[in-house]
């Protein structure tokens, strides 16, 4: 009789820090082309931003720059596993923010056509990514994948583990 | 013994997270400033600034008749009222109404529709550039802004 055995603790522990780095660099990948690609539109991106009437007029350059410099550079540590810690825990609070304004934003029925909110994926699929709860979904998604790399470290597999001796778990 | 040892591994990873997470703040804090340089010096595409109109510009600009207004908006509720001088352009016939606008593409236009949290103005904004119109600014406050001002309104004027 076929009995069902549970992985054991080795192949988890083996299978691990693959699915840490796979999760780290696709959300990376994700992050820095959103954000590049928003820097190669920096216009539309700022008219997106200031569309959402969340924050004062004023303040809507000052957040566009630091939207779009946060995206690229928690990419880039991301990818290459670089204070992937850090990076991973400011990419959730990116997330969240990503989050709110496409709530508020759906609460306050802004039917725009393009949310601001392309990237490497979402272009495959789309022109203009319209704003809709199924993007706030899977933002939600990649907040829990960036905590999931923060409560793990870079997966063994980035530059962290090379500079550092001692990682996080002490390894 | 072994309390302890959990304990002092928390702290450590908590005070090492938040060592990194300083770090990367840092980075960002100086690429929100390497941005801000690159559209200082105009490198970035198009001009924020240039993009979105508000008082009193606004106010001027339609005073001093140097750039043309138009109103996102349906034939109807503009019918009922508008920015005195503005053309209709309904998002949804661009292509149709696109006469109605000056053959000069470098003309500046100010596009506008009903409040601050309607989209009508920016997808009139990304369909006028596609038709090559270069010199488009947003005035999101739209009517609403315009009236709460107490700026005039023309009513039951053709399109």
């Amino acid at each position: 009789m076929a009995t069902f055995r549970i992985p054991s603790a080795d192949i988890i522990k083996t299978i691990k820090p693959f699915l840490v780095t796979v999760v780290r660099v696709f959300i990376g990948c994700l992050l820095l082309s959103a954000g590049v690609s928003k820097v190669l539109d920096f216009s539309s991106f700022t008219t997106q931003v200031a569309f959402y009437d969340i924050l004062p007029m004023s303040t809507v350059r000052i957040a566009s720059y630091s939207l779009l410099s946060a995206e690229i550079t928690i990419g880039i540590a991301l990818i290459v596993g670089y204070f992937s810690g850090g990076a991973s825990i400011l990419g959730a609070g990116l997330f969240a923010i990503f989050i709110t304004f496409l709530s508020v934003g759906l609460l306050r029925d802004l039917s725009l056509e393009d949310c601001g909110c392309q990237n490497l994926i979402f272009n495959l699929f789309y022109e203009d990514v319209k704003l809709s709860w199924t993007i706030v979904s899977i933002d939600a998604i990649l907040l829990v994948g960036c905590l999931f790399v923060a409560g793990t470290d870079s997966g063994g597999y980035g530059v962290d583990f090379f500079v550092r001796k001692n990682t996080l778990f002490g390894e | 013994m072994k309390q302890n040892f959990v304990n002092s591994a928390l702290v450590k990873r908590f005070s090492f997270l938040v060592k990194e997470i300083g770090i990367v703040s840092f980075w960002v804090l100086l690429g929100t400033l390497a941005l801000f340089g690159f559209d200082a010096a105009g490198l970035l595409s198009g001009n924020f600034v240039g993009l979105v109109v508000d008082f009193p510009e606004v106010y001027q600009v339609w005073k001093d008749e140097s750039a043309v207004f138009v109103d996102g908006r349906t034939a109807t509720v503009f019918k009922r009222g508008h920015i005195p001088g503005a053309i209709n352009i309904p998002v949804e016939e661009v292509a149709k109404r696109l006469s109605a606008l000056p053959n000069d593409k470098d003309v500046q236009l100010i596009v506008y529709c009903g409040s601050a949290s309607c989209p009508l103005s920016y997808h009139l904004l990304k369909q006028l550039q596609r038709y090559n119109y270069t010199n488009i600014q947003i005035f999101q406050r739209g009517i609403e802004g315009w009236l709460r001002f107490g700026y005039p309104l023309q009513t039951s004027s053709k399109p």
